[in-house]
Order: structure tokens, then C-alpha cells, then sequence
């Protein structure tokens, strides 16, 4: 009983905390200069919503979203972005407010870069779009796991009593 | 063999009973694992990178689930004072409210008494934090940590649960008192937390004290990472602190009228 109660809380828990930071959104900024791009790596398992602006206002920037390992391959490897094969590219953009589509739960990568070789100090936000649902179904199986387990010493306890009360008007 | 296996089932109800009641248990399973989870969740899942330092890249990737794990461990820092609290509930106050008489009136040894006690708290956290991580990995991380790395922060967890419980036990029966156990409790976490943001403190030092955050340090190879040599050293002198703190209890205890 007191197990299942315990796997239960933890459940419901879990389900709480799917729902309350499972889109919880990521921000962070990057710097691109001359020949110096840069990014952010993030863990993502829905489609997300982008917002990214330069911190003054205006420049020039191009934004190309990798899956994480191919992000890594190309930069470290290549110190480029040439070779890679982005899941979605925007070129020459002065902003970015769009939803952008991930093919599942991985490791993504925000990339930029400056056309013009400008300095820029680029602010950028990522919303996931949908509760975490593999920490959410996670969260329901224990928490059901807990409510079996519940039931179940309950009618073993009840069927214990009962047995014990006949057993006692028996030999009465 | 039997018997005293009976006696110590017995004790251990009665420890469920009173000390880890309804809801008391259930809400320390729920405190830690909401911790985790938030941490994980809300600060674990990005990093930065960029062509002019190519390596964090590389690092970044190899190292997403230290990262991760770091993050959600980041939360016990805090929730560790758990222990001192859990150990004057458990400890302290069969002193104040004269429980001890009764648990005394059973034939078990105060040794028994005492390390059933004592060592429940330590198992309960530790399993509770232990599954936190094992639960989130599967279903928060991208990418798995490896078993090395796992293996490491397990046991740099036990061992900090079990040198803050030590602590705290021997206040416990030194005073006899609830509040000075828990605030002694948190004297010591305090000391530990200021030495961690202390610039140049020895990182054996601080592998001692604060085995988990030094084991975290090390699987990221953060600023503050300590050496293997470090590594290993101190987590054997911090068990053997351990081992002589609760020895000290268990002596004190022996003699302590109830």
C-alpha cells in the first residue's frame, strides 16, 4: 500500500512537472562577427516556435536549423556550414518570428551566420510547442503503476480480513 | 537468525509508523523529484556554441547528458537539507517525547535501534534520488550518459547523504534536541555551500565534503573539476568519515541515558 501510494505521488509528480516546464522556453544569445558564426544547441522533442532579434535593433543575418550531430560534424570538422544539410534554412533575414517543424525528440542546433561580416549580437528564444509527451506518458504509466498497485494490496488486505473473519464465526 | 530477522521487520514498521508516516515519505519522494525535474527540464537542455571555440561543439555534444545530469543535480544542492531535518524527526525526537522507553522495551540492541534509524534515512533519500535520475534519463535525456559517469554520481550521492545523516545523528544524540539537530544540520550545509563559492579552496577539500557536486564537476570537466587522484582520495576519506562519525554516535548512544 504505502509503495504504491509512493509510486503514485512520484507519478503525479512527474505528470506536474511535464506540464509545467516541459515547454518551458529556452533563450540564450550569440555573437557572429567577421568570419566567426555561432549557435545554440538545444535538446527538443516537438515542433518549436523561434523569436530571434539583434540586440540593437538591426543587421543582417542568415539562420540554418541542423539536427545536433550534423551541427557538429560540419562545424568542428569543416569550420563551415557549407557541407552541411539543414533541416531549414533563412538567408539575409533582419529577424525571425516563425514556427519551425522537428522531426522528433534529438538534438538540434540553431546556427548563424553574418553575410556582411557585421558584428552582431543576436537574441534568441526557442518555445517548444507541446508539453514534454514522453515525460507526460512517462508520468501516467508510473502514476497508473502506483494506482494498481494501490487497488491491489487494498483487495489482498480486504480478502486477508474477511478470510480472517470467517475463519473467527467459524469456530464460534 | 529468524528472530532477530522478525525484530528488525518489527522495528522497521514502527519506523514507517511514526518516524516516515503518511505523508511524510510521500512528500520527500515528491520534494525530490520535482527538484530534479525542474532543474532538468527548465536549464539542462541548451548550450552555446560557435565556430571560434570549435571544441565546445565537439564537448558539448560528447557531453549533453553530464551536462544535463549536472543541471538536475544542481537542485539537491539544496534539497539535501532534507537530511538533517529527517534525522531530528527520526533521531532527535524519541528523545524529547520519550519514544526510545518504548522502543527499548523490544529486544533489540540500542546499536540496532540506532543504525535502523540512521541508516533508513539514508537509504530512503539516496534510493529516492537514485530513482529520480534513473527514471528522468529515459524519459527526458537525448542522449544517454554513460555507465562510468552514472556509476560515479550514484555513488558521490550516497556518500553525501550518508556524511550529512552521519553529522547529523551525532548532533542528535550529543544534544537530544530537534532544533539543535537541525540547525547544526544546516550549520554544516552552510559551511559546505560557502566553501564550494570559496576562490582557491583545496579541491580535495571539497571532494571530502561535497562528494556529489565534486563527482558533477568532474564528469562535465567544469572550471572547479577535480584530478582522478583527487577524485579517488577523497571519496574514501569521506566514507571513512563517515564510518568514524557514526561509530561515535553508536558510542555515544551506548552510554546516553533515555
Amino acid at each position: 500500500m504505502r509503495l504504491g501510494k509512493i509510486v503514485f505521488v512520484v507519478g503525479v509528480v512527474i505528470i506536474a512537472s511535464a506540464l509545467m516546464f516541459g515547454n518551458y522556453p529556452l533563450s540564450g544569445s550569440s555573437i557572429v562577427y567577421d568570419d566567426t558564426s555561432s549557435g545554440i544547441i538545444f535538446s527538443a522533442y516537438s515542433d518549436i516556435h523561434v523569436e530571434v532579434i539583434p540586440n540593437d535593433g538591426n543587421g543582417v543575418f542568415s539562420m540554418y536549423l541542423l539536427d545536433g550531430i550534423d551541427a557538429n560534424n560540419t562545424v568542428v570538422q569543416n569550420k563551415s556550414i557549407t557541407l552541411a544539410t539543414p533541416l531549414a534554412q533563412f538567408e539575409n533575414i533582419t529577424s525571425f518570428d516563425d514556427t519551425l517543424m522537428l522531426p522528433g525528440l534529438g538534438v538540434y542546433a540553431l546556427y548563424f551566420t553574418s553575410p556582411e561580416s557585421e558584428f552582431l549580437n543576436l537574441h534568441i528564444s526557442v518555445y517548444p510547442l507541446h508539453a514534454n509527451l514522453r515525460v507526460l506518458s512517462g508520468g501516467i504509466v508510473i502514476a497508473s503503476l502506483g494506482l494498481i498497485i494501490i487497488v491491489s494490496s487494498w483487495g489482498l488486505k480486504k480478502k486477508r480480513n474477511d478470510e480472517c473473519l470467517g475463519q473467527t464465526t467459524n469456530s464460534v | 537468525m529468524r528472530a532477530r530477522l522478525r525484530r528488525l521487520y518489527s522495528l522497521l514498521r514502527i519506523e514507517f509508523g511514526v518516524s516516515w508516516r503518511f505523508p511524510i515519505l510521500e512528500g520527500v519522494a515528491a520534494i525530490l523529484f520535482f527538484g530534479f525535474l525542474l532543474n532538468t527540464l527548465v536549464s539542462g537542455m541548451k548550450a552555446n556554441f560557435s565556430t571560434g571555440y570549435t571544441q565546445s561543439v565537439f564537448n558539448f555534444l560528447d557531453r549533453l547528458a553530464p551536462m544535463m545530469l549536472h543541471s538536475g543535480m544542481m537542485s539537491f544542492n539544496a534539497l539535501v537539507l532534507l537530511a538533517p531535518i529527517l534525522v531530528a524527526i527520526s533521531v532527535a525526537r524519541p528523545f524529547e517525547d520519550g519514544f526510545y522507553r518504548t522502543h527499548l522495551t523490544l529486544p533489540v540492541k540500542r546499536l540496532t535501534l540506532l543504525f535502523t534509524k540512521a541508516g533508513l534515512v539514508i537509504l530512503i533519500l539516496a534510493t529516492l534520488i537514485s530513482s529520480a535520475i534513473m527514471i528522468t534519463i529515459p524519459l527526458a535525456y537525448p542522449l544517454l550518459p554513460t555507465a562510468a559517469d552514472l556509476f560515479l554520481i550514484i555513488v558521490a550521492i550516497w556518500l553525501f547523504i550518508a556524511l550529512q545523516v552521519s553529522i547529523s545523528t551525532l548532533i542528535a544524540v550529543q544534544t537530544k534536541k530537534l532544533t539543535a539537530t537541525v540547525i547544526g544540520g544546516i550549520v554544516f550545509w552552510s559551511v559546505n555551500m560557502s566553501l564550494l563559492g570559496l576562490e582557491g579552496a583545496p579541491s580535495l577539500a571539497i571532494v571530502i565534503l561535497n562528494p556529489m557536486n565534486a563527482a558533477t564537476e568532474f564528469i562535465i570537466q567544469g572550471f572547479r573539476a577535480p584530478v582522478i587522484e583527487d577524485l579517488q582520495l577523497g571519496l574514501v576519506v569521506s566514507l571513512m568519515i563517515v564510518v568514524v562519525l557514526f561509530i561515535l554516535s553508536f558510542v555515544i548512544f551506548e552510554r546516553t541515558e533515555v
